[in-house]
Formats: structure tokens, sequence, C-alpha cells
């Protein structure tokens, strides 16, 4: 799995290769991305990021901040890496051998990469949702309580059972499976399952959730879902999302970052990225000349 | 001339077959402007021709060779004047055997009933005549196939699918070879047993609790007792395996685990393989290691605290045994833990999940079924498992739950009722086929069980 996860970066980081000769202005990159990468009482913040897989750079020198309860939506075309730049905020890039992350990260003032910083604790205060929907194979109901389980957050059955249907509730998906919570989670519909993951993160309470391209496998209807729910969720929790979708981005999130082949390009408020994009490579890619 | 010549030649000819039909599409083809104008290409001209040739002949071959000889003593026989007509059927092999030997010269002809030596003579001459006959009729009928294969040769011929056809057929009579094998071991099987079951009662054979096969030759003989009672080597092989399933489980399920999740690719590049020798050791080799080192062992260790341990015991089996199984369930468990998605492993690890609970409560959950289906397998490998109990666990069979003493099971005593010259009339050699279907049964069941699960696990992230 590990192996198979380190040659797909290899193609990404191949087709980025590719991908330079071609893209408009493509060695023009900012020294310091454009607009306004921070913000005042940043909830995480992130300083002179570099990642590498093996001897392969895949993130250059990225600094942003993500604020308070904010919606952040990162975009770019394939392969630029938001995705890894997302998995290095909660150090799930530790279950790739050969990724190192240099820079300074953290969360509320803490650094992320610290020696005393645990990584198991740090998941579980920055959730994370996948790009696939991935229910562990048990029920509804032992899906949203495996995180309060393992965290401890529950001491009696009763307080289980009310975190399971507050987050269910959450994730707009307790109306449907009130009455099968024993059956299992693999048997759900995709928008559902994907649902089911969103309130598997948010039953341990995380203080930001990270999603990676939530509704790429979703159909129109489930997105939309999704959407409604990442709005109603901001009022709670930060979140940061990838996504491939611009119209996505602009519906969802407050500020919006561009990544072009590793670089943050651009960071503003999302409005402005996509009425008034700053750098010829975020116009050129909102215009959509490329990606 | 000899059958195999006959069949060299044979393939020679429908070689030939082959380059004819194929050059022949060709030239074909040539007036209508190349080979994309024929239904087919040259090469399914040729292999049509080619079948053509050869498959009716040998297939000729193959019916004259089971019938050659019955045709031939038939005949022998009502050549016979009636002085010497056969009454039983040992007598009817007798005497056949007697002419075959004359004719062979095995026996000398000087001395011998002359009517036998003229019988002889005969034999000699109708296989001679039978010789010539079957490799005129084979061969032409080849020709014959040759000369159709090449005059169907035509641009409107479909060879490609008559080919696939004779092609499929193969395969299915291939795939037959296997079943029918099968359901011929698992007949003779049922029918000897019937035999047994005949002399012995069914009940007395699965609930008697004495195993000791004697048979009396004389009725005054002393120690004859002949009780076949298969509790006990139940009982026996249920305990040894359960002894090697203790061992093999957890350590093989331990071993799979650390190689799929913890250990770094060097690691397991080593570490694998090195497992995997485990499993090319012959099980001799591993029979006297328990018998010659493990069983003494325990023996020493045993006495040293007390304990009355025979020096042939179950544990000692049992544990070489397990040890004999471990790669068979870690390299098994090892391929189900890694067909875990990864997104699983992710999905656990991104909630605060540490590494060992993620593997507790996902990815172990999640390759249950296909853990089970492996040990289950395992299980049928440790029951039918004979020669380090053999070596080690001894052959009295007592009926006993100790560890520490010795027991014997169905496999090792289906050999020794089997080792040496032996008639297969008497009961006690017609136990070994009652055994052996037992044991079949219990293995089949034991494999369905574990082939289901499989399956139903193979379900699940498709």
């Amino acid at each position: 799995m590990v192996s198979k996860l380190v040659t797909d970066t290899a193609t990404m980081l191949e087709k980025k290769a590719t991908a330079k000769q071609t893209g408009p202005d493509a060695m023009d990159y900012p020294e310091q991305a454009i607009g306004e990468p921070f913000v005042k009482n940043p909830k995480m913040s992130m300083r002179n990021v570099d990642v590498f897989y093996g001897d392969k750079q895949a993130i250059y020198n990225v600094n942003v901040d993500i604020g308070q309860n904010e919606v952040i939506a990162m975009i770019g075309p394939s392969g630029c890496g938001k995705s890894t730049f997302l998995r290095s905020i909660n150090r799930m890039n530790d279950t790739v051998e050969s990724c190192r992350v240099h820079g300074e990260l953290s969360l509320d003032g803490e650094d992320i990469y610290a020696a005393k910083m645990d990584p198991v604790a740090l998941r579980a205060r920055v959730g994370m949702v996948f790009q696939k929907p991935n229910p562990f194979p048990k029920s509804i109901y032992d899906n949203v309580s495996y995180g309060p389980r393992l965290h401890g957050l529950a001491s009696r059955r009763a307080e289980l059972d009310e975190i399971v249907e507050n987050s269910l509730r959450r994730a707009g998906l307790w109306e449907e499976v009130k009455d099968r919570l024993d059956q299992p989670g693999t048997g759900l519909s995709g928008g559902q399952q994907q649902r089911l993951c969103i309130a598997r993160a948010i039953a341990i309470s995380p203080e930001v959730i990270l999603m990676d391209e939530p509704c790429s496998a979703l159909d129109p209807i489930a997105t939309a879902k999704i959407e409604e729910l990442i709005a109603e969720l901001s009022e709670n929790y930060t979140i940061a999302i990838v996504t491939h979708s611009m119209q996505q981005a602009a519906r969802v999130s407050r500020r919006t970052a561009y990544f072009h082949l590793g670089h943050l390009v651009e960071v503003n408020d999302t409005e402005k990225v996509f009425t008034a994009p700053e750098h010829a490579l975020t116009e050129a890619y909102i215009t959509g000349r490329f990606g | 001339m000899q059958t195999a010549n006959l069949v060299i030649v044979l393939l020679a000819l429908s070689a030939v077959a082959y380059l004819l039909a194929h050059n022949r599409s060709v030239s074909l083809s040539r007036p209508l402007g190349g080979i994309r104008h024929l239904h087919s290409l040259p090469f399914y001209y040729g292999m049509h021709a080619t079948i053509w040739c050869a498959l009716p002949a040998i297939l000729l071959l193959a019916l004259w060779l089971m019938f050659d000889d019955p045709v031939i003593s038939a005949a022998l026989l009502n050549g016979l004047p009636e002085s010497h007509q056969p009454v039983t059927v040992a007598d009817h092999n007798l005497l056949l055997n007697s002419i075959e030997n004359i004719a062979s010269g095995a026996l000398s002809r000087e001395g011998a009933d002359p009517v036998l030596v003229h019988a002889a003579d005969q034999l000699a001459k109708m296989r001679n005549i039978g010789s010539y006959l079957a490799t005129a009729v084979v061969l032409s009928l080849g020709v014959l196939g040759l000369g159709w294969g090449w005059v169907k040769v035509s641009p409107q011929l479909p060879a490609r699918q008559q080919v696939e056809k004779v092609f499929k057929i193969m395969l299915l009579s291939c795939a037959c070879v296997a079943i029918f094998t099968t359901l011929g071991i698992l007949l003779s099987v049922l029918f000897e047993s019937m035999r047994f079951f005949k002399s012995i009662p069914v009940t007395d054979f699965l609930f008697g609790t004495e195993w000791s096969p004697q048979m009396a030759i004389r009725a005054d003989q002393v120690g004859s007792s002949g009780s076949f009672g298969a509790i006990p080597l139940f009982v026996g092989t249920l305990l040894i395996s359960m002894i090697a399933m203790l061992v093999a489980v957890p350590v093989g399920l331990m071993s799979a685990l650390y190689l799929a999740e913890y250990a770094s690719p060097k690691f397991r590049g080593l570490a694998k393989p090195t497992l995997e020798i485990l499993a090319g050791i012959p099980t001799v080799v591993y029979g006297f290691f328990a018998a010659l080192t493990v069983a003494p062992f325990l023996r020493q260790s045993g006495e040293s605290m007390g304990l009355q341990v025979s020096s042939e015991s179950a544990l000692a089996a049992g544990l070489v045994m397990g040890v004999m199984i471990i790669p068979f369930v870690s390299s098994l468990a090892d391929d189900v833990i890694n067909a875990v998605p990864q997104s699983l492993r992710d999905g656990s690890l991104g909630l605060g999940a540490t590494k060992s609970e993620t593997i507790k409560q996902v990815i172990f959950p999640a390759a249950l079924p296909g853990i089970v289906g492996g040990v289950l397998l395992a299980v049928s490998r440790a029951i039918g498992e004979t020669m380090i109990v053999v070596m080690a666990a001894g052959l009295a069979a007592q009926l006993t739950l100790n560890p520490l003493e010795t027991v014997t099971t169905v496999t090792v005593q289906i050999v020794t009722l089997l080792v040496g010259d032996q008639e297969f009339d008497s009961p006690k050699t017609l136990a070994a086929f009652a055994l052996g279907l037992m044991l079949f049964l219990v293995t089949l069941v034991l494999n369905f069980i574990a082939l289901r699960v499989v399956k139903k696990y193979r379900e699940q992230y498709d």
C-alpha cells in the first residue's frame, strides 16, 4: 500500500515535470503567495513548508494561515500538491515512508512537528475526510462511535448514544439511518457513506476538519448535500477543503488558495480570487485555460 | 509399428497437414487480393487441417489400445478346447497369465501343456496382425483427415470458430480429468469401505473406543481381539491438530501482522522468503527433528518438573507440526491483511487511532473472514499430516486427552495397516479405507467451510 502511494506520487511528479514545459508562464512563481495568505489570530499557520517524496520535492516554500472557523478552499490542477499539503497538516504523511516535511506548522501556536507532539493526539484534533468514502466494515453505530470510544469521550452507553445521534444529525444523516444503526455502513449509498464519514469525523469534536476532495466520488445531489453540510459545520469548525471543482470552492469557501505545481500562487477572499485574480497563473486556471 | 512410433508419424503427418492447408489458403487468397479476404487467418486453416488429421486418428488409436487386449483374449479363449475352458474368474486370469508367460518366454515351452503352447503361438500371431492393422487403419485415417482438411480450405470456411470450438472441448476434457479422478478415488474408497462395514458394523467403527486391528487367522490364536473403534484415532488426531493450531495460529497470525503492518520493506523482503522456506522443509525432516530433539527435550524437562512424559508424545508431534504450519497461516493471513484497503487504515488513523488500535479494531475484523478461511485450510493440513506423527507421537491407540502421553492418528494407522504385503480382503486392511473415507469427509467439510468463508470475504471489497 505504502509503495503504491509512493509510485502514485512519483507519477504525479512526472506529470508535473511535463506540465512545467507546457503551462503558461510556468516558471513565473511569486516569491511569496500573492494576496492575503495571513490572517489575525490564525487557527493554524504554516511557514516555509517544503515537502519531499524521496528526492523529489512536492511542495515549495508554502506560507499560509487558516483562520478560526473559516472555510478555506485549496484549488489547482492535478498533481499540484494540494492533497500532499493537506495531509501534512495532520501528519497523515507520516504513514508514507519516503515523505519528509520541513518548515514550521502550528496549531494554536503549538508546533505540529515538534518531538513532543503526538501525531495520534494531533489527528484527533485535526480530523480528516477522504476523497473516497471509507466507512469501516462495521455497523453505522460502530462507525460513528469508533472515535469517541477510542478517546474515551463517553463513560456510559447513553452518552455514547447521544454523541452518535448528534453527529449523525449534524451530518444530516440521522433521519435516513436512525432505524438501521445496526446495519453495516458499507451498505449505504456513496453520498450517505461520505456523510457517515463526516459524522464519524465530527463525533470526536475535532477543532479542524480537513476534507480531501470529499465530493469527487459523488453525484450532484449528494454533492449539494455535503456542501450544505460544510456551510453548517463552518459555524463551529475550521475547515480546509481540497477540491477540483471551482464552482464548489466558490460556493463553500470564504478564502481560496491556488496551488500550482507545488507552489502556493495566490491566496485571497474567494470572491476576489474568482472575479479578480491577481496572478496570471490563477487567472489562466480560473478561466479554464488549463487544469 | 510400435505405438510410440505411430504417434510420432501421426504428429509429422499433422505438421504436413498444417503446412499444406496454410499454403493452400494463402494461394487461394492471392487472386482475391490478400489474406484479409479470407474468413480466417492462414494459421487457423492450418490448425483446422491439423485437427482433422490428428484428432480422429489419435482417438481411434486410443480406442484400439483400450479394446485390443480384451478382444484378443476373448478370441484366444474361444479357440481353446472344452477341457481347458476356465470355470472361475481366478482360473480365467491364471490361464491367460500362463499363456502370456509362455508367449513372452518367461515360462519354458518344454513340458508345458501343448494346448497352451499352441494358444501362445496364436497370441503372438494375433498381436502381430493387430499391430499391423492398427498402423494401417490409424495412418489411413490420418491421411484421410489430412485430405479432408486440405479440400475444405476455402475463403468461406469459418476455420477460426471451428478451431476455437475444438480448443474449448479440449480444455473441458482436461478439467474433467481432475473431476473424474477425484470421483474415482472417492468411489473406490467408498466401495472398499462398504466391504469393511459388511464385516464390522458401522456403529462399532464410529463409536467404538478401542482400536486394535488384529484379525485371527486361526480360531485359537492369542491376542486376536480385532476391535475397530475409531474414536481413539480421531481423538488423537484432534488432540495433535489442536496443539499444532495452538502453536501455528498465534505465531503465524502475529508474524503476518508484523510483516504486513510494521516491518520495513527491507525486513519484509528478507523475512517473508525465510518464513516460506519453513514450508519447503520435507515433513520427514520435521519428523526426526520432533523425534530426536523435541520429544527427548520435553521428556527431560517434564521429568525435572516431576511429570510423567512418555518418550513419544502428542505434545512433541503437535508442537513440531505447529511450526510446520506457521508459514501456511502467516502467508495466507499476510495476503488478506494486505488486501484490506489503505483507505480504511487512513480513515482510522485520521480519527486519531494508534497503529495497534487500527489493527485491532479495523484491519483485523476486516480481514477476519479471510483469516478464518486460512486457518481452516491449515487445520485440514494438520489433520492430514502423517510423517511427524509416525515419528514423534507413537503408534499406540490410547483414548486420552493428556498431551504428554503417546497417541496415534488416523493417517498413521492407515499407514501401519497397509505397510508390507497385505491381502485386501481382511477387515484389517479394509479398515484403512474406512478410515480414509472418514478423513476425507472431515477435510472435505473443513475445506468447504473455508472456501465459503473466503468467498464471502472476497465479495466484500469488490
